[in-house]
């Protein structure tokens, strides 16, 4: 165990230490469960951009090659490619990754209009 | 084979359609499906709250210029966040996107999906039936 001492943002600490309280468990565990999920996340973010170099890398092969076929990109590895979605959820089920780049060959820069509904940006 | 959809009350206010949404390891919602609205302005394919996705779709997020773009009434531009999904309407299954962006806090079936079913609106009855 290791003692530590820290300076946080109040309002922050003090929605932390309410929540604690009702969900009744130990300070010490709810920080530690904080810190994990902090870096799992981080793992998350290392991974998606491992997955995002590599297919920069292999772009103009795969697009050559198999244009408008589904890719599974799985920790910068190039693990199958094929014609349905289902296809490509059975080739990155075989993988334990954080991240999962499963795209369509090509299918880029789509661009859709919302004409007057309800949406809103906040 | 069809599936009626109600509207018109209950607080449902604008035609909507029963949708589920799979992803890898993952699936919206869990029993049964998300009652979505009908949005023939929005030409994309679903539009799902931002905090829906990052749950269902973190693990295949897309990124760069495969994430695409939406261009808002105000002319205003944005390239939102999107994965790939299995979309599942009336137990038949799409392989389209499931887009979003912060602040975005409705579900939307969009003229992407909507143009690859068979709908009967009938307003007089306040009813969609999707075939």
């Amino acid at each position: 165990m290791t003692d530590i001492q820290v300076h946080v943002d109040d309002s922050t600490y003090k929605k932390f230490e309410s929540e604690i309280i009702r969900q009744n468990v130990l300070f010490e565990d709810a920080f530690t469960d904080a810190m994990n999920r902090w870096l799992s996340k981080n793992d998350l973010e290392k991974e998606k951009a491992i997955n995002n170099n590599a297919y920069k890398r292999m772009e103009r092969e795969l697009k050559k090659k198999h244009f408008g076929k589904y890719a599974v990109i799985v920790q910068g590895k190039l693990t199958g490619v094929c014609d349905s979605l289902k296809e490509a959820w059975k080739i990155a089920k075989t993988g334990v990754a954080r991240h999962y780049l499963i795209l369509k060959v090509g299918d880029e820069n789509k661009m859709a209009r919302i004409r007057g509904s309800a949406m809103k940006i906040k | 084979m069809s599936e009626i959809f109600e509207y018109g009350e209950n607080q449902i206010k604008y035609p909507q359609i029963g949708v589920k949404i799979i992803t890898l390891g993952n699936e919206y919602p869990l029993e049964g499906y998300e009652l979505m609205r009908i949005d023939t302005g929005f030409d994309g394919p679903v539009l799902v709250p931002y905090d829906i996705f990052s749950h269902l779709c973190r693990n295949i997020e897309l990124f760069g210029e495969m994430r695409p773009i939406i261009e808002f009434p105000d002319k205003k531009l944005l390239r939102v966040r999107a994965a790939n999904a299995e979309i599942e309407i009336e137990n038949k299954s799409y392989d389209a996107q499931v887009w979003t962006y912060p602040g975005c806090d409705e579900f939307l079936v969009g003229l992407e999906i909507l143009n690859k079913l068979k709908i009967l609106f009938n307003g007089i009855d306040n009813f969609i039936e999707v075939y």
